[in-house]
């Protein structure tokens, strides 16, 4: 029985392939490429990986039958029509299955422009063009020695060294170049790749690796200008939603560490493949990478254990910045291209955080007061004044990325980014990613920075009270769950892209107040620990569809209202700390500098955490209600 | 005292519980005592009996984290008037209970407040902390000889020396009751892992041991 193989085939993407007979529908997704989300790691707890395979087409006993988690989840009408959870069918037979749209990942649009701080060119590798003339009889020197003679004659210092790499490739380069080279050189004289084409520039990339995106910019190296940007999916996302399901996953499925590494390995080169199409140049002619990312992320793309990350006290394997041939990841960079991975400070607060902190933070001296929050599935928090800065990481979960809420998703097409709600009518009024003037796109989810907006303009029509309470009188009884549970309907069914109504419910509510929560406390606390009582400068930064709204993160109390403050939504100032990290070894040398200075606390142990993220859970905060929300009586 | 003056009282001590009135509370417990309610009847009846409409409110999802926190610190206040006066011997705990994080893992508000909500019920607690090691499960085990042991974890890692822990305890006492609870759990992989029974909240806690607990007796 084992052995026996079915065909499954994917619709629309039309992917098809055999897998054994038994296998799980989300383990043939993955192992056929087809695009289907499976946030909670296939525990049939997040629905998110509806599928539907069209009755009539498939006799029952194709398909194991619907397990409890399926029944619990869909309707009994749904499974009439074919509806089932991937993550919980096994297929037995051939088969032919829909992937709808709102199962997708979808191509997400990712806030992930590069910032303007210019910083002098200082790269760890140079290049320089050469003539290589052809061996003779008289005197047949190998082609390596030919190349090192006519660097040195050109001007290098010391007789370089070759890559062994590189040497695979310099025959054919030499022939097709017809002598004329530009090897690239590092900064220990290393010839780590050969350009063929002199009018391409020295270029590096940086990376940025998120738990849910990817984003990476190539530079070039000698005028530090951005010449291609390209953003993707982490395909780990199919693994696990966060990084402790991550960390489950590598620890405890038989090469599951090897898989996640390749997973974002090739997504990493098909990155590639993209900024060299953008700036006409081949991956192979790419010099350098900086990576920025956090430590569980570095981790699995150096290929490291995070068994360490997944229990206190959560230790990296290594927490300074790592050099790694980029060919030992099977990265198609330059043969003897290298890697170089930021500094992290802690197991869970990555390199990521140092690359912001790199990116925005005052000269040392400063005395403003500076806030900086970066919200993704883990929140970070940093509080920097006169030099010394302390950090904390929260684990906010992935609803303020839009992601595990009943109608969440990621900023990609059809997300609702922006919410306006109209006090006096509640007439409700969303802009959805893709919308053109004209041509407004039907809503199919709610992103993160939608998320955000809609609660802080709930609260101000009084929809949600400041306990996180839904008002009865406003919401209706949710149309898709059971009859007791609350939701505001944002896009009605007849306006909404899956034919279901968009709506915020209950639970959504309590998740978004719980990862408010752990980061408004976390500001607070770590203001305590550095002994200040204001922030001058608020840098909210993250890969949102869209920017956060300042407004609406202080309405809703993402973080405590500074009234004095000036808020700015920075973007991906971690890319951006990669970027500068790549044009200059000083930047490199700055940011080891800062990721030891920075002061880790561990929050879960403060004394008062607990007492401070319950207060922090309302909106905006309970310290600011001045009062408790008291059962309503009678 | 006549019986409708005392049942004001408890009353109010119920609701100064369900107020979330940490201030109120303990004054009301010294009042009682001078009026000469018996110090168990009024945490039975009066703090306990608050807990458990905010237990039901809960449920209804009127109340959420930060409400169940500020009702257990009014309880506890209440507790920390009334404990010393309750004659010691003279009431049986409802049953023993050892609770703890499993080791790796170092978040407990949850395990707080399940801890709360046993406190309420009567329960005689062994509450062992945060990151604790398997073997000082099985050790408090076999020192209490406590009826039911509440594993809990927050991380999917940490959720993995679940197991292990399981059987161990049940190496110590086969009848000994585990219950587990924790974000990353729910009752399928409770079953898996050979618990006894599995709680979504601190609520759902009290209900499943008191449940498996009498079925066991």
């Amino acid at each position: 029985m084992n052995s026996e193989t079915v065909q499954v085939v994917f619709l629309p993407a039309g992917l098809r392939g055999a897998v054994a007979a038994g296998t799980r529908l989300a383990q043939a997704a993955c192992d056929l490429g087809a695009d289907l989300q499976n946030l909670c790691g296939g525990q049939g707890r997040c629905g998110k990986c509806r599928v539907r395979i069209p009755p009539g087409k498939a006799a029952e006993n194709r398909l194991s039958a619907a397990t409890d988690r399926e029944i619990a989840s869909l309707a009994q009408a749904e499974r009439l029509d074919g509806w089932r959870l991937a993550c919980q069918v096994q297929v037995l037979g051939d088969v032919t299955v829909e992937i709808p749209d709102e199962s997708r990942t979808g191509r997400q649009v990712i806030c992930k422009a590069p910032g303007l701080q210019t910083v002098a060119p200082d790269p760890r590798v140079r290049r320089r063009t050469v003539r290589v003339g052809l061996p003779e009889l008289a005197s047949p020197l190998a082609d390596w020695e030919r190349l090192a003679n006519a660097l040195t004659a050109a001007g290098e210092a010391r007789i370089p060294v070759p890559d062994p790499a590189m040497l695979q490739a310099l025959p054919g380069a030499l022939a097709r170049s017809g002598g004329r080279i530009t090897p690239l050189l590092d900064e220990a004289d290393r010839c780590i790749g050969l350009l063929e084409d002199e009018t391409l520039p020295l270029a590096g990339v940086a990376l940025d690796i998120g738990t849910t995106s990817l984003a990476a910019y190539l530079c070039d190296l000698s005028s530090g200008a951005v010449l291609a940007m390209a953003s993707a999916m982490n395909p780990q996302v199919s693994f696990g939603e966060d990084v402790i399901a991550r960390i489950a996953h590598a620890a405890s499925v038989p090469g599951g560490r090897a898989a996640l590494q390749s997973a974002l390995v090739g997504a990493v080169n098909r990155l590639l493949a993209d900024l060299g199409a953008g700036a006409g140049m081949p991956p192979r002619a790419m010099a350098e990478m900086v990576c920025v990312g956090n430590t569980c992320m570095l981790h699995l793309f150096a290929g490291l254990d995070p068994a360490g990350l997944g229990r206190a006290p959560f230790v990296p394997v290594v927490s300074g910045p790592v050099d790694i041939p980029a060919r030992d990841l099977g990265l198609d960079l330059a043969p003897g291209a290298r890697v170089h991975l930021l500094p992290v400070v802690s197991g869970f607060v990555g390199a990521d955080t140092v690359g912001a902190v790199l990116a925005t933070l005052p000269a040392p001296r400063d005395d403003r007061v500076t806030l900086l929050v970066d919200v993704g599935t883990n929140g970070e928090i940093v509080v920097a004044h006169q030099g010394r800065m302390v950090c904390a990481a929260c684990a906010t979960g992935p609803a303020l990325e839009g992601a595990t809420l009943g109608h969440g998703m990621r900023a990609a097409a059809g997300a609702i980014e922006r919410v306006w709600i109209d006090p006096d009518t509640l007439d409700v009024r969303c802009r959805v990613i893709g919308d053109a003037p004209g041509r407004p796109v039907p809503a199919r989810g709610i992103c993160g920075s939608g998320i955000i907006d809609a609660l802080a303009q709930m609260v101000a029509a009084g929809i949600v009270d400041p306990s996180g309470r839904l008002d009865r009188r406003f919401c209706g009884e949710g149309p898709l769950a059971q009859a007791d549970r609350l939701a505001f309907v944002l896009v009605p069914a007849e306006q909404s892209a899956t034919g279901r109504p968009i709506l915020v419910d209950q639970e959504d509510v309590r998740a978004v107040q719980m990862a408010k929560g752990a980061i408004h406390a976390a500001v607070r606390l770590l203001m305590e620990t550095l002994g200040v009582d204001r922030v001058d400068r608020v840098l909210l930064c993250g890969a949102f569809g869209s920017l956060i709204d300042p407004a609406s993160a202080v309405v809703m109390g993402l973080i405590p209202d500074f009234p004095a403050a000036r808020i700015q939504a920075v973007g991906n100032a971690a890319g951006d700390g990669a970027r500068l990290a790549l044009l200059s070894r000083e930047k490199r040398r700055q940011a080891e500098h800062l990721a030891r200075r920075m002061e880790y606390v561990e929050l879960t142990v403060h004394p008062r955490f607990s007492r401070e993220f319950a207060m922090a859970m309302y909106f905006p905060h309970m310290r600011v209600t001045g009062t408790v929300v008291r059962r309503a009586r009678g | 005292m006549d019986a409708d003056r005392r049942a004001a009282f408890l009353k109010q001590l119920h609701d100064a519980v369900v107020d979330m009135d940490e201030e109120k509370t303990p004054r009301l417990c010294r009042e009682a005592l001078e009026a000469g309610i018996d110090a168990y009847t009024a945490i039975m009846q009066g703090l306990a009996a608050g807990m458990d409409t905010v237990g039901r409110l809960y449920e209804q999802k009127e109340y959420f984290v930060p409400e169940l926190l500020l009702c257990s610190d009014a309880m506890y206040a209440g507790l920390e008037v009334l404990r010393p006066q309750v004659k010691v011997g003279e009431h049986e705990a409802a049953g023993k209970i050892i609770m703890g994080v499993v080791e790796g893992d170092i978040h407990d508000i949850g395990k707080t407040l399940v801890k709360t909500m046993f406190e309420a019920a009567g329960w005689e607690i062994f509450d062992l902390g945060k990151d604790v090691k398997l073997e000082r499960f099985a050790q408090t085990l076999r020192e209490t000889g406590a009826d039911v042991v509440a594993l809990s974890a927050l991380m999917t890692t940490s959720m993995m020396a679940m197991p292990k822990a399981i059987a161990m305890l049940k190496a110590v006492d086969p009848k000994v009751i585990v219950l587990v609870g924790g974000a990353p759990l729910n009752a399928e992989i409770a079953r898996q892992y050979g618990a006894d029974g599995y709680a979504p909240d601190a609520i759902a806690a009290v209900e499943t041991a008191g449940r498996l607990f009498t079925k066991a007796a």
